[in-house]
């Protein structure tokens, strides 16, 4: 097993270290999946890039220190809350406008977009659900 | 908010990147306070009123944002 030492390391070069290591670790992965890709060996190259991706959360999750502080957590929520803002106009405003094409037989909606309309569907689900418990907690 | 962060720190003769290390954030976190794009939680206003020694009304102003 590799130890490492961040004894000697303060708080800021601690979390850069982590950061960095983090950062490593997700891209290897994808190096990896595209020379997989690009070499013929497209099983290992994912293979390699799951290994990658659950190494960076695992670091993150794992670790005790605090790899992002408050602002970057306010950041992180603030850009995840607009996304789905913006997204849930494409659901709330582009949902119901399909399925009346499709019912005065106007436009017929290829399987393609029910899928995407049923994963936005199933991804504010989701949301509410947690929304819900966090709100139960708190 | 306003603040006087700048001050105490030049005072104390830190660099933004030595008090993010004493409170335990990031030299960014530090500069969006001094530029007063980020206000801080009550916990970190603690702390760098704590690192100071002072008040946290004598490092953060409330009112004179909006009565400037």
């Amino acid at each position: 097993m590799i130890r490492i030492d961040t004894a000697s390391m303060n708080r800021l070069e601690t979390r850069r270290f982590y950061h960095r290591l983090m950062g490593a670790c997700i891209g290897g992965g994808i190096v990896a999946y595209l020379t997989g890709v690009l070499s013929g060996y497209v099983i290992l190259g994912t293979v390699i890039y799951w290994a990658g991706f659950l190494g960076m959360v695992g670091i993150w999750k794992g670790t005790s220190i605090e790899l992002y502080d408050e602002r970057e957590q306010q950041l992180d929520r603030e850009a995840a809350g607009l996304t789905l803002w913006v997204f849930s106009f494409v659901l709330v405003l582009g949902g119901p406008a399909l399925f009346a094409l499709e019912t005065v037989g106007s436009y017929d909606m290829p399987p393609e977009l029910w899928g995407a309309f049923y994963a936005y569907c199933v991804l504010y689900l989701i949301f509410g659900v947690i929304y819900t418990v966090h709100r139960k907690r708190s | 908010m306003n603040n006087e962060l700048s001050e105490y720190r030049a005072d104390a003769g830190l660099s933004q990147a030595d008090l993010a290390e004493r409170v335990g954030v990031s030299r960014q976190t530090i500069n969006a306070i001094e530029r007063e794009r980020y206000d801080p939680s009550l916990e970190l206003a603690f702390e760098l009123s704590d690192h100071f020694d002072c008040l946290i009304e004598d490092l953060f102003d409330p009112e004179s944002e909006e009565d400037g």
